[in-house]
């Protein structure tokens, strides 16, 4: 049985029928707006994963970027190192959360100045479809 | 009586020195400041940046660059939070983002990027082994990070906030995670600490 929950207000979760990433759930997405001309943004969000196995998200991509990436923050000897993660994974019945200073997607090459109150289009393919999440963009901070 | 006199006198030159004295929440002072010698960098007006431009008034240093999409817009929004806490203190104060990618970073794009965040702040950038003459002197490093950023390149660098006293002195540091109610604090007991000659 597949679940395809739709929440309300500032996150709107569009779904693709029959290709969705069952058990999958997104909240509190957004992304950090930036200077104009910036050429990358910042996505943030939690996922959810109401299911009994580990859910994997192995890609995602944007129509409004060039690219998507998965990217951790790791603070050593007071340096902050920036790492690319192949994937993400959200384990069972828990979740995994995308927040500044820790990890972001990072949204490169926009195809426009993105301002508060836009919303973003990301696309999250796991291996049981796709995910279409809708992130507004917000002022940081 | 002399005795209490004496007993004032002294809680009230323990009060001046614990003022002087007050430890930050979230970061900590230099024993002593420490003088740094001059160095050339270009401002975001496109003009040579030295170490006479510091002079006068507390500076915040941050450093980073503008294609980081995270750690760089968050601290500079919580110091443009935290500026506006301190209200006209906070004029006093001054923010100054020194990018280490000259290679991406133009003293122009610069400009419109600080000035996103506030109208005061003010960027710097260099070539890199000026920029890594003067991390060795106030204690922050980057390095290149080939696979970090799609297509391009990242840059892993140093978080800490770099304190400069208004003798263009080495200060202290106030170290991450920074939120903006104890920035406020941190910046507010630095502007009213006295310095000394």
């Amino acid at each position: 049985m597949m679940t395809v929950r739709i929440l309300c207000g500032a996150l709107a979760l569009a779904s693709m029928p029959g290709h969705a990433c069952e058990g999958l759930e997104v909240s509190d997405a957004r992304v950090m707006e930036s200077p104009p001309g910036a050429s990358v943004l910042a996505g943030f969000a939690t996922l959810r994963n109401g299911g009994d196995a580990p859910l994997v998200i192995r890609r995602a991509d944007s129509p409004d970027f060039s690219a998507v990436e998965f990217h951790s923050l790791v603070r050593r000897d007071g340096l902050i190192r920036m790492t690319v993660d192949s994937s993400l994974t959200v384990p069972p019945h828990g979740s995994l959360a995308i927040k500044s200073g820790e990890r972001h997607l990072m949204l490169i090459k926009p195809a426009r100045d993105f301002h508060e109150g836009d919303r973003i289009t990301v696309r999250l393919f796991c291996s049981t479809g796709t995910l279409e999440v809708k992130m507004p963009v917000e002022k940081s901070g | 009586m002399i005795a209490a006199v004496a007993l004032t006198l002294g809680m009230l030159a323990w009060r001046e020195q614990a003022e002087r004295a007050r430890p930050l929440v979230s970061g900590s002072l230099l024993p002593q400041p420490r003088p740094i010698a001059d160095f050339a960098l270009t401002g975001d007006d496109g003009r040579p940046f030295t170490r006479a431009g510091l002079l006068g008034r507390w500076t915040v240093v941050f450093v980073g660059y503008t294609h980081c999409p995270d750690v760089c817009p968050t601290t500079l929004s919580r110091l443009k939070a935290a500026k506006a806490r301190l209200d006209a203190d906070g004029a006093r104060l001054a923010v100054l983002f020194v990018s280490v990618d000259p290679e991406r970073d133009t003293p122009d794009h610069l400009g419109r990027y600080v000035r996103y965040f506030d109208k005061d702040f003010r960027a710097v950038t260099g070539p890199v082994d000026a920029l890594t003459a003067l991390g060795r002197q106030l204690g922050f490093v980057f390095v290149t990070n080939p696979g970090a950023e799609g297509e391009g390149y990242g840059i892993d660098h140093s978080a800490e906030l770099i304190l400069l006293d208004p003798k263009a002195r080495l200060a202290g540091y106030l170290t991450p995670p920074f939120q903006a109610e104890t920035l406020a604090a941190d910046l507010g007991t630095i502007l009213r600490k006295r310095v000394a000659r």
